[in-house]
C-alpha cells in the first residue's frame, strides 16, 4: 500500500533519472558488444575456421582460448545492453503511471487549499463549519474521510450531500479523489515491482540459452504491463511504410529507444523505420529466439540410440525391434519438433556468422531487416547499409527456401555485393536477401499454387516502399529487384497487385510471372532482364518445362519471360571462349551486377 | 537412399571409363581436390596482384578483396569455390588501353591461356580479356570500360575465379 | 607504376603492416597456412603488434563501463535505502535490488575486461614463453563473481 504520505513527497522524475542510468549502460554495452566482435575480434583474434587470409590476425591454441573468453565478453554485454533497456523501459513505465496518480492528488490537494480544507496526515479532509444556521447555530465542520469499500463510500456520500453544511460535500468529493489517486498510485506499484525485480542482473560471465530464454520472458512480462506507458497497439503495423517513418519521427528519442525495448519484433518488421533501428532490434529478436528454441531443444527427451543388430546376451531382454519401436515412438512424437527447431537453429546460426562478418576482406556491416522463427522463419538481410546505398539490390530466392536454407541465400548477396561494389568505387551499395513470405516448401506439391506468392506480394511490395522510404543517398537510390525461379512469380504478383516500386527486374529461371509481358511489371521499358537458370544444384530444374504454362495471355497464349514477345531483355549465362573456371554461375553474377549498378551497356546479351 | 545411387553411379563411371577408355570428369567428393580454404584465399590475392603488376598503371583499385563462392556441382557445405572482382580507376583512358595490349602479351609468359579477346556480346561490345591458368586453375576476365555510368571515369574491371574446391574432412566452407 | 595504387591489392596481400615487399606477396601466394609459426620476416613483430592492440582495445572497454557504472549511479539520486521513493514504494524498493545486482554484474565484467587486457599485453610481451603456457593462461579464469556460490543463474520472475 502507498500511502498518501509517499505519494505527496515522492517524486516520479527520480525513477526517470534512474532509468537514464540503464539507458547509459545499455548503450554503452552495446557500443562495447560492437567494439569486441567488430574491432578487436575481428583484426585480432578472427574465427578459428576463419579463411579470409591467414596473414590477418592470430592463429592457434593460446589465440583460440583467448577469443573465447572476449567472446563471452561480448555475449555478456549484448544481454547487458538488452536486459538494461529492459530495465529502463520498467523504470519509465512506471515513473509515467506514478505521475499520472501524482497529478490526480496534486489537482485534489490544490482544491482543498483553494477551498479552505485542511488536509490530514492520513488524506482526510477536515472543512470547517459554515452555512445557513439551523437552530440557531452554524453547521458544524468535520473531517471527511474516503471509504474503501464502496457501500461506505455511497452512503458517506450521500450523507455529505444532505448535510446542511455546503462545505462537506466538497470535502467528501476532495478525500475521494485523494484516496483514489493513492490506490492508483498503489495498483501501478505492485504492477510494476515484480516485473522490475525479474530484471536483476545475473552474477557469473557466462550467458546461456536458458539466460536469453529468460530475457525473452522478462521483455513480455515488462511489455504486459506498458499498457498505457507504451502502447503495442500505437505502433502502425500494416500501414504504408511512410505513415510508419511519420510516426517514428513524432516520437522522443526515449519513446524510440523504449519501443524498440519493449516491441523489438515489432519495430524490427516495420517497414519504413531506418535500417539501423531495425537492425538492433532484430538481433534482439534473434537472441531471444535462439534462446528459446535451444532451451526447448535441450527439453526433448533425448533420441533412442539407433537400433543395431541384436547383440549377445541381450536378445532376451531388449530386441532391435524393441528399440525400433521404441525409435519409431520418439520420431512420431517428437521427431517434427526436433527438426523445425533443428532447422530454425541452423539458420539461425548462418545469420549471426553473417553479423558478424563486417571486415571480412572488405565485406561491409550486415543488418537484420526482417527475422522470425515463426512456421518457416522469415529473414532479410543486408549487405551495406541501404538507407545509405545508392545501389540497392532484392534478392527473392524461390522455392525450399527457408530459415534452415537460408546460408545459400546469403551467400548469394555476400557475391552480389562483392560483384557490384568495385564497379562504383565512388558509390555505396547494398544487396539484400528476403525471405519474407512462406515459399513453397514442395516443388512437387506446392509451387503451382499461387496463393503463396499473392500472400508475399503486399509483404513485398511493402518491404520496398520503407527501402525508398528511408533511402537518403544523394543520388535518389537505384533499386533492382533480383528473384530466382518462384521468386519470380511473386515479384510478378507484386506488380500485378501492388505497385513494384524498383528501377530494374532481374528473373532468373523463371516459370513464369503471371504477367504476359514485360511491360506490366511496373519498370520502364527496357528495365526487365531475363536470365535463364544457372548450372546451380536447385530442386526445380526440372519443372521449367512445364512452370510457365500456368498463366495465359489473350487468345490462350502462354508466355514466359525467355519468350522473345514477352519483351524482355535476355542476359546469357554463355561465357565466350569456355573458360574452365569463368562458369555460368560466375557469368550471371557479372551480368547482375552491371543491372544493379546502372551499366546496362555492359551487360552481355544472349546471342541473336 | 543418396548414397546408393552414389555408388551406382560410380560403379557406371568406372565401368565406363574402363570400356571406353575416356576421362570421364565426374563431381563424386573423390574428384574435387581438396584444399584449405585460407590457401586459395592467400593464392587469388597473388593472381590478382600479378595481374595488377602487367597493368603498370596509376590509379584507385577497388578495396573489397576476394568472397567465397558456391560450386556448379557438390554440396554447399563442403565445395567451395573463390571469386575476386577489383576494379582500377585511371584518370585517361589511353593508358588503360595500352594495358590491355600488354596484357594480351604478358599474360602468356606467366603461363595464362588467353581465350578470347576482343569486343563482348553487349551492347558497348566492350573490349574483354579471358583467359585460363590450367596450371594453377583460375579464370579471369578483364574489361576495358572508357567511362563507367556513374561517373564517366575510365576503369578496368577484373575478375578472377578459382577451381573448385573440397574443405578438409570434418570442416565445412565458411562463407564470407 | 604508383605506390599509391599498389597498396591497395597488396594490403590484401600482406597483412596490412608489412607493406609492400614484393617477395613476401609472392611468397604468401604460395605458402601454406603454417607460414607464421615458422617465423617469416616480421612474422614475429605483427603478432605482438595484434596481442598489443587487443590488449589496449579491452583496456579502452573496461573505461567504458566504468563510466557506465558512474552514469548508472549518478541517476541513483533520491532512490538511496532511507528515501521517500525506496521506504514507501515497493518498485523503489525492487530498485535498489537491481542496481545493486547491475553494479555488482558490471563490476564483474570491468575486472574480466582488467584481467583480460593484462594478460593479452603479456602475450604480446612474450612473458609466457610458449604457446601452451599462453593457452594455459587464458583458460586460468582468476576474475570471479563475488558473493554466494551457484548464485549465477539469471533471476526468474516472482509472481509470474
Amino acid at each position: 500500500m502507498v500511502s498518501f504520505a509517499t505519494l505527496r513527497t515522492v517524486r516520479p522524475a527520480e525513477f526517470e533519472e534512474a532509468a537514464d542510468g540503464y539507458h547509459a549502460v545499455s548503450n554503452a554495452a552495446g557500443d562495447a558488444k560492437d567494439r569486441l566482435t567488430d574491432e578487436i575480434l575481428a583484426r585480432a583474434l578472427p574465427d578459428p575456421g576463419s579463411t579470409t587470409t591467414d596473414s590477418e590476425g592470430l592463429v592457434g591454441a593460446a589465440a583460440a582460448a583467448a577469443r573465447r573468453r572476449l567472446e563471452r565478453l561480448a555475449e555478456s554485454c549484448h544481454y547487458t545492453q538488452v536486459e538494461c533497456g529492459l530495465v529502463r523501459a520498467a523504470l519509465n513505465g512506471f515513473a509515467t503511471d506514478l505521475d499520472a496518480a501524482k497529478k490526480k492528488l496534486d489537482g485534489a490537494l490544490d482544491d482543498a487549499r483553494v477551498a479552505g480544507f485542511t488536509v490530514e496526515s492520513d488524506g482526510s479532509v477536515t472543512y470547517p463549519a459554515a452555512g445557513a444556521k439551523v437552530d440557531g447555530d452554524i453547521p458544524d465542520g468535520g473531517t471527511a474521510v474516503a471509504y474503501d469499500d464502496p457501500t461506505a463510500g455511497a452512503v458517506a456520500d450521500q450523507a455529505a450531500r444532505f448535510d446542511p453544511n455546503p462545505h462537506r460535500a466538497a470535502a467528501q468529493d476532495c478525500a475521494n479523489r485523494i484516496a483514489s489517486a493513492v490506490k492508483e498510485a498503489t495498483d501501478a506499484d505492485s504492477r510494476w515491482a515484480p516485473r522490475l525485480k525479474a530484471l536483476r542482473a545475473q552474477n557469473d560471465l557466462t550467458v546461456s540459452h536458458a539466460d536469453w530464454a529468460d530475457v525473452h520472458r522478462d521483455q513480455r512480462a515488462v511489455q504486459k504491463v506498458a499498457g498505457e506507458y507504451l502502447d503495442k497497439a500505437d505502433i502502425p503495423q500494416g500501414r504504408p511504410p511512410a505513415e510508419a517513418a511519420r510516426w517514428w519521427t513524432t516520437l522522443t528519442r526515449e519513446q524510440q529507444a523504449d519501443y524498440a525495448t519493449l516491441y523489438p519484433a515489432s519495430i524490427g518488421a516495420l517497414d519504413g523505420l531506418p535500417a539501423d533501428v531495425r537492425d538492433e532490434a532484430n538481433r534482439a529478436v534473434l537472441a531471444q529466439t535462439k534462446g528459446t528454441y535451444e532451451t526447448e531443444l535441450a527439453a526433448l527427451p533425448t533420441r533412442p540410440g539407433r537400433p543395431g543388430y541384436n547383440q549377445p546376451g541381450l536378445s532376451g531382454v531388449d530386441t532391435w525391434r524393441d528399440r525400433q519401436e521404441r525409435d519409431n515412438e520418439w520420431e512420431e512424437e517428437h521427431g517434427a519438433e526436433y527438426e523445425r527447431l533443428n532447422d530454425a537453429l541452423t539458420g539461425i546460426r548462418a545469420i549471426e556468422k553473417q553479423l558478424g562478418s563486417a571486415g571480412q576482406d572488405g565485406l561491409p556491416e550486415s543488418y537484420l531487416l526482417g527475422f522470425s522463427g515463426k512456421d518457416d522463419g522469415r529473414a532479410v538481410i543486408a549487405v551495406g547499409n541501404p538507407d545509405h546505398a545508392d545501389h540497392t539490390a532484392v534478392y527473392v530466392p524461390g522455392t525450399t527456401a527457408s530459415l534452415g536454407n537460408i546460408e545459400g541465400d546469403i551467400d548469394r548477396v555476400n557475391n552480389l555485393w562483392r560483384d557490384s561494389a568495385p564497379i562504383v568505387p565512388d558509390q555505396q551499395v547494398s544487396t539484400v536477401a528476403w525471405l519474407g513470405y512462406d515459399a513453397p516448401d514442395s516443388v512437387v506439391r506446392d509451387a503451382p499454387f499461387s496463393h503463396y506468392a499473392h500472400d508475399g506480394a503486399s509483404a513485398f511490395a511493402s518491404f520496398v516502399d520503407g527501402l525508398k522510404e528511408t533511402n537518403s543517398a544523394d543520388t535518389g537510390g537505384h533499386h533492382t529487384a533480383v528473384a530466382h525461379s518462384y521468386g519470380t512469380t511473386l515479384v510478378g504478383a507484386t506488380a500485378r497487385q501492388h505497385d513494384l516500386n524498383v528501377d530494374d527486374v532481374i528473373l532468373a529461371g523463371s516459370p513464369g510471372v503471371e504477367v504476359g509481358s514485360a511491360g506490366e511489371l511496373d519498370v520502364p521499358e527496357g528495365h526487365v532482364w531475363n536470365q535463364e537458370a544457372e548450372g546451380d544444384p536447385t530442386p526445380d530444374v526440372g519443372r521449367w518445362s512445364h512452370g510457365g504454362e500456368n498463366w495465359e495471355v489473350g487468345g490462350g497464349v502462354r508466355l514466359v519471360p525467355s519468350d522473345e514477345v514477352f519483351g524482355a531483355q535476355q542476359m546469357t549465362t554463355d561465357t565466350q571462349g569456355h573458360s574452365d573456371y569463368w562458369k555460368e554461375g560466375t557469368q550471371s553474377l557479372r551480368n547482375q551486377s552491371f543491372v544493379i549498378t546502372g551499366n546496362y551497356e555492359r551487360v552481355q546479351h544472349e546471342a541473336p | 537412399m543418396r548414397h546408393r545411387k552414389k555408388y551406382t553411379l560410380t560403379l557406371f563411371a568406372l565401368f565406363f571409363v574402363i570400356t571406353t577408355g575416356c576421362s570421364l570428369e565426374t563431381s563424386g567428393e573423390s574428384m574435387t581436390e581438396q584444399r584449405a580454404q585460407s590457401a586459395v584465399n592467400s593464392e587469388i590475392k597473388g593472381v590478382s596482384s600479378g595481374i595488377l603488376d602487367i597493368i603498370a598503371v596509376d590509379g584507385e583499385v577497388s578495396e573489397p578483396g576476394p568472397g567465397v563462392g558456391r560450386c556448379e556441382e557438390g554440396e554447399l557445405r563442403t565445395h567451395f569455390l573463390m571469386r575476386h572482382t577489383w576494379s582500377l580507376t585511371a584518370r585517361n583512358s589511353e593508358v588503360l588501353a595500352e594495358s590491355m595490349e600488354r596484357l594480351k602479351a604478358e599474360l602468356p609468359k606467366q603461363g595464362w591461356e588467353i581465350l578470347s579477346y576482343g569486343p563482348n556480346n553487349s551492347p558497348a561490345r566492350t573490349l574483354t580479356l579471358m583467359a585460363d591458368h590450367p596450371e594453377k586453375k583460375y579464370g579471369i576476365s578483364i574489361e576495358y570500360w572508357r567511362t563507367r555510368a556513374s561517373d564517366d571515369a575510365p576503369m578496368l574491371l577484373v575478375g578472377v575465379v578459382s577451381a573448385c574446391y573440397r574443405v578438409p574432412p570434418g570442416e565445412t566452407v565458411e562463407r564470407y | 607504376m604508383g605506390e599509391a595504387q599498389r597498396s591497395a591489392l597488396w594490403a590484401l596481400v600482406d597483412d596490412g603492416g608489412r607493406s609492400g615487399h614484393p617477395e613476401a606477396a609472392t611468397s604468401l601466394a604460395s605458402a601454406d597456412a603454417g607460414w607464421k609459426e615458422t617465423g617469416a620476416p616480421g612474422g614475429l613483430k605483427s603478432d605482438t603488434r595484434l596481442w598489443s592492440g587487443a590488449a589496449e582495445g579491452v583496456s579502452a572497454l573496461r573505461g567504458t563501463v566504468k563510466k557506465a557504472i558512474d552514469q548508472l549511479s549518478d541517476g541513483q539520486k533520491g532512490l538511496g535505502a532511507g528515501d521517500e521513493a525506496v521506504t514507501g514504494l515497493i518498485t523503489g524498493s525492487a530498485q535498489v535490488g537491481v542496481y545493486r545486482s547491475w553494479e555488482r554484474y558490471l563490476d564483474l565484467l570491468g575486472r574480466e575486461c582488467g584481467e583480460l587486457s593484462d594478460k593479452l599485453r603479456k602475450a604480446g610481451n612474450d612473458h609466457y614463453g610458449n604457446e601452451e603456457a599462453t593457452r594455459a593462461a587464458f583458460q586460468r579464469q582468476l576474475t570471479k563473481p563475488e558473493g554466494a556460490a551457484g548464485s549465477g543463474e539469471h533471476p526468474t520472475t516472482d509472481g509470474r
